[in-house]
Parts: structure tokens; sequence; C-alpha cells
């Protein structure tokens, strides 16, 4: 019988050795360890050895049935890495084929450069307010330290809706409603918007534009500080190879006052006004002037994203065609 | 304003070669007197300069010339009084000879000069030049005038055309009259009387009045002090004496009337910026020499000149460390005063501090912190300004609640495949208004044009003005929304609340090769499906949507959205007049919603967090068939409440309408998930649930089968 076994055991791996698919290996399972197969056929025919073989036999008849079980999982393993190889090859596609979109939205041009210039400025410890678009004048202006009747008004030809209010032309139009709170310095305040200016709409002109305005109120604040300050948040938003240039240039609520402009490329891009808070304000808004300084700065926001996108017209931004909108 | 470089050179020295003189605008530009540009005119370059308000001193050839002296320390400026030498050399073949020899007879008419209103016209000086022959001016003077006052330049004789040129090149407004048209060689300056009238040189007749300071013979205005003279009184073919005006007017008074009579002149414009009182009698002689040297004639000696008592010279106490601490810049003492200096500013030391005595052309100076900003752009130069951090404040930045709310509506909009958009706060007022809005309007008062007429009522016609507009260029799938302000007059006042309003058209899911060629076409139920997703974002969970009705809207496919009994908007599709009124897609959809109470509620919404599920769910499906007449809320509302604690969700998974139904009824399918927190739930305990929620929607009066 110790015969019979070494023939079946050494058939039966040859064939499940050579199984060609997964099928016919578990015919081969059945044919040799099933229930009714020919390995455990050999147990019963244990019976009729004697009874000193006995044990003996029992080992080898498990030692071999347990060598096979093995030999069909190593191919059943085989045989299953084959077959998938083959149904994969064969489920191919062509990847060049058109992906199938879902439609996206996106953010308006303004929109992404306002969360960038907030992003930058809060972590540059700007508090952000809001002001209205229909401003008092005596906000826009006289809190401003406009003197009445000046020819500066000529460069601020308005919308006014009544005979005290119109809608601001500088975002700065915050600061008196701020400073009549009555915050104590120092602080580090910011607000972006909307401004209104009557002028023939172009390319590079529009009646309504947005600004950021950023103003800080504190102890020994002076025109470097605001220059540092500017610079930070420049890099910030353009990377850390812009240089920040000041100029100077006239705004009645700043004295020095400065024009900003950015080194973004090959070209300067001018961005606004800044200054140091005119002492007439500061002593308006309560502060001793001798111990409180502060800075403040409007910069546009449109000519951002012209320059950083390339718009050649400004007047695509408050148009929002759907096919400019797409773009960004 | 416009400064012919050759003019320039007469007083400072400027880089002939192109490179050169770039640089020199340039660091003029830096210096604050910005060159714009330089211009190609017939005189050669040009810079076009911008004067700011607070620097009327820049408006002149001269002033221009003494700012780049006071900017590049080895410049020296020339002498502005006439010295017969900076006219352009002889060679020119239009450039008289010199005067003397065509001087006529004086007549010896006296002349007298009165000023009644000396707070207004503080200095008032008269040059009479005889026998001058008026002819055309020389082609040198017109190419310059041409190149300095552009289009607006038109010549009109010798003698006119000198006073502007004087104008130009030292910044003194000048008028000259004809001697012979004043009464007694009599001129007196004082307001204008009431019925008062002038006809300009313009040719137009000017009601005048009190407010309007004049000059007048003996007795009638002969010209608008400061602003334009009269015609009665002009230099003509004819004239033989001139009275020639320098004089210095009071500029709030020149700019109220300039605003008042809606006129604007050269002159106008430099006085209301201040013009120097000390160049009266300088202006005076200048023009006097150039029109003896052009059109002859013999000038008197001496100004006859009306002058109240001058205003001492303006002192400025400046303390050096407080001019360091403003700019934050260690400047040099000595550098200070030097740059100040070159200014024209004359300076004392004292301890710790500059004296600083400030020149008649700078009225803009007033205080320390004037002479700190001369300072950095002049002895320090803001190239050279240091970039400082100040300390940061406590309290941190942080956005406003507005901006908040705004960009967690945006990004939750965008992420449901809208668009964002921003469109105009000004417009034309529209037609799709509600009364309501339309009672509120902000109008904008004495508007240019219609668009520029009011202020939006609401977002709605913008939005449709973007959805028509990529109709018309071919644009199918449409999705677009605002976040803004819409702009309201209410109780006297201004409100500007803030609204979320979105369009959408055309398909939800566009065609795609392989999975079908048709589009999965938008619906009222997409367009509630992204506001519904917006409130859960916002943390609102219960949004009720009941029918309503907007005057644009589809009457039956219109819901107000309600949460704890407000209003917060409307969904719907557009009416069929709508969308042909305003060419739009057909099939429009349109949410609008109240941001500010949105803002509010979500404020109050808190996420909680619900523990991970520890016991596995059973799901059912219910298929009741109701009439077309009850609504899905309605039988959404009796299952949950019919269902008790067990039911965790119930979802409708189909509606069902087929003519084996019979007219009028809908088969709904309900996906019914059941789970117990306490542990695993038995198929008899969900059964009794399910009867439950059974009797509930047959009573409502459904029939469920099976």
């Amino acid at each position: 019988m110790t015969e019979e076994l070494e023939a079946i055991e050494s058939e039966a791996t040859r064939a499940v050795n050579a199984a060609p698919s997964s099928e016919a290996l578990e015919k081969l399972n059945i044919e040799y360890l099933g229930r009714n197969g020919r390995l455990t056929a050999l147990l019963r025919g244990i019976g009729a050895l004697p009874n000193d073989q006995k044990p003996l036999f029992g080992q080898a008849l498990n030692a071999a049935k347990a060598r096979l079980t093995d030999a069909v999982a190593v191919r059943t393993e085989a045989l299953k890495g084959a077959e998938r190889a083959t149904r994969e090859q064969d489920e191919a596609i062509d990847v060049t084929l058109p992906g199938r979109a879902r439609p996206m939205g996106r953010l308006h041009p303004l929109s992404r450069t306002e969360s960038d210039i907030k992003r930058v400025m809060i972590g540059l410890g700007f508090e952000f307010v809001d002001g209205l678009n229909i401003e008092g004048y005596s906000y826009n202006f006289d809190w401003l330290n406009f003197p009445p009747d000046h020819p500066a008004f000529d460069e601020q030809a308005s919308f006014y809706v009544d005979d005290t209010h119109l809608l601001r032309t500088q975002t700065t139009a915050i600061q008196g409603h701020f400073f009549e709170a009555g915050r104590k310095p120092p602080f580090r305040v910011a607000t972006i918007g909307r401004c209104y200016r009557y002028e023939n709409m172009d390319a590079t002109h529009s009646h309504t534009f947005h600004q950021v305005d950023g103003f800080s109120v504190a102890e020994g604040i002076s025109l470097a500080d605001l220059k540092g300050v500017l610079a930070e948040m420049m890099r910030g938003l353009f990377g850390p190879e812009v240089t920040v240039r000041f100029r100077p240039d006239f705004f009645p609520f700043v004295e020095p006052g400065v024009e900003v402009a950015v080194r973004w490329g090959d070209r300067w891009l001018e961005l606004g006004g800044a200054g140091l808070i005119h002492p007439n304000i500061l002593r308006r808004a309560g502060y001793d002037t001798e111990r409180y300084t502060g800075f403040a700065f409007g910069l546009g926001v449109d000519r951002m994203p012209m320059r950083r996108y390339g718009i050649d017209d400004l007047r695509e931004f408050l148009i929002s065609d759907l096919r400019f909108l797409q773009q960004f | 304003m416009k400064i012919p470089v050759a003019w320039l050179r007469e007083y400072v020295e400027v880089p002939a070669d192109k490179p050169g003189l770039e640089a020199f605008a340039d660091a003029l530009t830096m210096a604050g007197l910005e060159v714009e540009e330089i211009l190609d005119t017939s005189v050669g370059p040009t810079f076009y300069t911008k004067v700011t308000p607070n620097r009327g001193d820049w408006a002149s050839v001269y002033g221009t010339a003494r700012e780049a002296a006071a900017i590049f320390p080895a410049l020296t400026l020339k002498s502005a009084k006439p010295d017969g030498t900076r006219t352009p050399a002889p060679g020119d073949s239009s450039h008289p000879k010199g005067g003397s020899e065509a001087a006529p007879a004086r007549t010896g008419t006296e002349v007298s000069v009165s000023v009644e209103d000396p707070k207004n016209c503080p200095r008032y000086g008269a040059k009479i030049i005889r026998g001058v022959k008026i002819g055309p001016t020389p082609d040198w003077m017109q190419q310059r005038l041409a190149a300095a006052l552009g289009e607006k330049y038109k010549t009109v004789n010798n003698v006119v055309d000198i006073t502007n040129y004087v104008m130009l090149e030292l910044g003194q407004p000048l008028h000259a009259f004809d001697l012979d048209m004043l009464p007694g060689g009599q001129v007196v300056v004082r307001q204008a009387r009431d019925g008062e009238t002038l006809t300009t040189l313009d040719g137009t007749e000017r009601k005048l009045g009190p407010g309007t300071l004049a000059i007048c013979d003996a007795e009638k205005p002969i010209a608008i002090a400061g602003i334009l003279g009269g015609g009665p009184t002009e230099i003509t073919e004819g004239t033989v004496h001139v009275f020639l005006e320098s004089a210095h007017f009071d500029a709030l008074s020149i700019r109220r009337t300039s605003k008042r009579l809606n006129l604007a002149t050269e002159a106008s414009y430099r006085f209301e910026r201040y013009v120097d009182p000390a160049l009266v009698p300088l202006a005076a002689d200048r023009a006097a020499q150039l029109i003896v040297e052009i059109a002859g004639g013999t000038a008197e000696p001496g100004l006859v000149e009306v002058r109240a008592a001058p205003t001492p010279p303006r002192r400025i106490v400046a303390r050096v460390e407080r001019i360091r601490k403003l700019l934050g810049a260690d400047v040099d003492r000595d550098a200070m005063v030097k740059g100040l200096e070159r200014l024209g500013l004359s300076v004392e030391r004292s301890a710790g501090a500059l004296d600083v005595v400030v020149p008649s052309w700078r009225p803009d100076l007033t205080i320390e912190d004037d002479i700190a900003e001369e300072v950095g752009r002049i002895a320090l130069g803001y190239a050279n300004l240091p970039e400082t951090l100040p300390p940061m404040t406590s309290g941190g930045g942080r956005d406003s609640a507005r901006g908040l709310f705004s960009t967690k509506v945006r990004e939750t909009l965008v992420r449901a495949g809208l668009q964002d958009a921003l469109t105009h706060s000004l417009v034309a007022p529209s037609p799709l208004a509600t009364e309501e809005e339309a009672a509120h309007r902000v109008v904008i008062r004495s508007a240019l044009s219609p668009e520029l007429s009011s202020l939006r009522t609401s977002l709605i016609p913008n939005l449709l003005t973007i959805a028509a507009r990529a109709h018309a260029s071919g644009v199918r799938d449409i999705a677009v929304f605002e976040i803004g302000s819409v702009y309201r007059r209410e109780d006297g006042g201004y409100r500007e609340p803030l609204r979320i309003t979105g369009v959408a058209s055309g398909s939800a899911m566009p065609p795609e090769w392989g999975v079908g060629q048709d589009a999965l076409m938008l619906d009222f139920y997409f367009a509630k499906g992204v506001v519904e997703d917006l409130l859960r974002a916002l943390g609102i969970e219960e949004a009720h949507f009941v029918p309503g009705a907007h005057p644009i809207t589809h009457p039956g496919r219109t819901a107000t959205i309600r949460v704890d009994g407000d209003s917060i908007g409307v969904i719907a599709e557009l009416s069929e007049a709508t969308v042909e009124a305003e060419d739009l897609p057909r099939r429009t959809y349109l949410f609008d919603l109240d941001g500010d109470l949105l803002a509010r509620l979500s404020g109050d919404a808190k996420a909680h967090y619900k523990p991970l599920p520890k016991y596995p769910a059973l799901t059912r499906d219910l298929a009741p068939v109701f009439p077309d007449s009850v609504s899905y809320g309605a039988i959404e509302q009796a299952a949950t409440e019919a269902a008790g604690p067990l039911l965790e969700s119930l979802r409708l998974t189909d509606v069902y309408q087929g003519s084996n139904l019979g007219e009028g009824r809908k088969s709904l399918t309900l996906r019914l998930v059941f789970r117990s927190p306490s542990g695993t739930l038995k198929d008899a305990e969900v059964e009794a649930t399910l009867t439950a929620i059974r009797a509930a929607l047959t009573a409502l009066g459904g029939e469920l089968r099976g």
C-alpha cells in the first residue's frame, strides 16, 4: 500500500503542477483529495494492514495529503495570477480618449485676488472690517482732512445720492467710522471693497473699481514700517522676488504721502497711495500725536489680476461674461 | 503740465542725450514731480508732468526748474529776473532786433489803481507799456506755446501771447488791457455788484454779481479777476498802449467763482492752487521786457502797485529726532539742512531742532510732518528708506463676519458647479424690479447717463444679463451666481443688504461619449439641490420649501424657502414671459436668497458631533401610490412623524407615473433606514415601525401594495 500511496502522490503532484486552468485544478482536487478521492480511498484500506503498520501508514498518508494540498494551493495562486493578467490585458482601454468632466464652477478673478489679499493681510495681523458703498460726505472727505473747496476735489468727481451722501470714492472712508468707535491703539485694520468715481470707461479706467485699505495706529509707527509691511504684503502676494518702491505723492489724509509701486516681472505696477496718517486725523480721533503715529494705504485691487492673468481690459471684470470667467 | 525741455534749459541744465534725459525725468518722478511721459513736439522733447493739487508752484517752467535744482545738488538754478538774454538766439527770422526804435510818442495818460477787496486781492501791479505795435507772434514763441498748451493754443497776437508765455514760464497769470479803453486810466478791484454782467473774451455774456471778484474801470467790470478778461478792453490790432496786470488773488475766491461760473482757465487753474505773490513784479518785468523786444514800445519804469501788508513768512520748528522717528531712518542732520536749503527753505539750527522759514512759493509746508516729508524725499530719497516691521499688535488678524460668510457661500456654490460672478452696482433702473424694490431704489443725483443713474435693488437683472449674453454667444450650459450688496433707501437712510442669487439653465451633466448622448437637463430639483447643499454647508438643517410667487417666475414652479418661520428667499423656474422678454434660454432657473438672514441663521447653527453607529442598520423600501394632489412634503412628514426614533433616514429613490396606475396618480419608492443606538435591530421591531408608517400613509390617502 505504501508503494501505491507513493505512486498516487507522484501522479497527483505531476497532474496538479501541470493543471492548465482553475477548473482543471478543481477537478484534480476532487479526484485526489475529495471525499471520494483516491487518497481518501486509501484510508479506507487501512483496516487491511497489520496493526503495527497502521499508525505508520496513517502518518504517511496524512503527510502526502498535506503536501498535495499545498501543491494545489500554490498552483491555484499561479493560475489565478495568470488568468487575472490575461483578463486585465483584455480589458485594456484607450487612455487617450477624453475624460468625462464634471461641470466645475470657478471663482471670479477678483474674488480670488480678494481672498489672496485677505489671507496675506490676516497673516500680518490685520483685522478686516466692512464699510458701506453709500458713504456720508463727512467720512469720505472731512474725516480724511480734505479741506473744503480744495482743488483735490477735482480728482474726486463723485456720485452723489443726496446732499450729504455719495458713493465712496475711496475705501479709506472706513477710517472715520473706526476712529469714532474709539478703539485704543495699537491696532491694524483693513477693509476691501468697491469705490466709485466719475471716469469714462475704457480698457484701464472704470467708474467702479476695487480697493484694499489698511491702516495701523501704534507707538512709534514710521514710514519705514509702512514700507516694511507693504513689502511683506507684496512678497506674500507676488512672490519673494518683488520689490516695493515709494515715490512722493499727495493725498490729504497722509503726510508724508507716497505712491506705492511693486516691481513684478520686468515692470513696475503702480498700486496706489500710502503714507503716515495725517496728524489732523489722529488728533480728531483723540490720539496723542506725540505718542501715537499711524500708517495708512489704499491700493487698487483690479490691477493685480490684470497683470497676473494678462487681462488687457478692466471692463471684463464686471461684465462677467461666462466665457471670460471660465478661463480662471 | 507740458514743459518743453529747451525752455527748461533756460533755467537749469538738462542732459541732451536721450538716456540722460530719461534718467533726469525719472529722478524728478522719484522725488515727487512725476514726469508721466516725454512727448516729442516741434520744439523737441517735452516733459508731461503731473502737478499735484498741493504744488501749484510746479505749474511753470521756472517752478519745474527750481524743483529740479533742489533734487540734483549739482544743478544751479538761473535767476528768474529778466536780463534779456533768455529768449532764443537771433537768426530766427521772426525775432525782432529790439524795440526802442519803434516807440511812438507817449500819450501821457495817467493810470490809477485802487483795490477795494484787499483780502481777495492782496497785491495788484500794473505795468504800462506805451507805443506797441500789435502784430503776429514770432514763430519760436508760437511753437513753444503750442508745445505747452497743446490743442488749447490758438495764437491771438504778440502781446496776448506774451502774457501766456510768461504765465507758463513763471507761473504768474497776467492780463493785458488796452489802456485807451480804460476811461481815465482807472482800474478798481472790487466785488461785482448785483446785476453786473461782462462779455468775456470767449464771447459769452456772464452774470457776475457779489461773490465774484471783478477788475473794473470807473464804472463797470472789465475782467473776472484771475479767470478771464472782457471783450471790450482786449488787445486788438489798434491797441497802442498796454495796461499789463500782474496780481495776486486769493485761491479760494478764484476757485469758488470758477466753480460757480463753470469756467476754468489756465489762469484760474494756477490761482486756485496758489501763486507765489513774489512773482507779481517779476512776471510784470519779464512780460514788459518781451513786449518791448517783440512788439516795440517803451515800458514805463516801475510798477503801479497796490499792496496789502505782506504776511510774514511762515516758520516751522522741526525736531531732528522727530523727523528721524517719523521716517524711520537716521538721516544726518547736516544732510537734512542741505536738502531743505536746496528747496529754498532757510534753516537755523537750535538745540535738537531745525527752525525753518518757508519760502513764499510753498504754502503747502505748514507742520513738522511736512518738513519730514521734504527731508525724506530730498535729503534721504525714498529709495534709501529702510524696510522695517513694527511689532505685531495683539488680537491677531481676522476676516470680518460678512467676509467669512461670503467666502463660505462662494466655496460651496463653486463646488456645486456654479460660476462666481461680479456685476456692476451702478445700473440703469431695471424693469424687472418689483414695485417694492423700485420704491426703495437709490438714485444718483444729476446722473450723466441712464446706465449710471441708480444702484441695483436686486442681483437678478444683472445675472439674467449674463445668462442672456451666454445664450446669445452659444454657451448652452449656464450656472452662475453672485453674492453681493444691493442698495435701499429706507427711512431717510440707506441699507446695503447682502443677496445670494443664482441663475442656471441647460444641462446638469453634459452629454458624454459612451454613456448616452442625451444630456441630463437641469430642472427645478437640481436648482433646489444646490440651495439645499448651501443651507447644509451653512449648518441650516431645517428648511421648508412651500409654493410661492414672484412677478418674474413660473406660477406653478416657484417655492418660497422658509427657515424657522422666516422667508429666506425664493427658488423658481422663470416664467415664459420673462424668458421671452430677456432673451433667455427656455427653462431657466433662479434662486435669490437673503444673505444677511442666512448669515444670522448660520451663526446660530453649530455643527454637532454624533458618534459613529455601533450596530448595523436595516433597510426597507415602501412603494405607496398617491393621488398627485398629495405633495411629497406631506408624505415625507407623515412617514417621519409615524416612524419614531428608530428611523435613521428616509430617502425618495423613485417617482413613477404611468397609465397602469391610473390618471393623476403617482407611485413613490421610499427607502427607509432603521437603526437603534442600543443594539442590533430585530425584524419584528422594524416591522412594528413599518406598520405605523403604512397606517399614516394610508390615512393620507396612499395605497400600499404587497
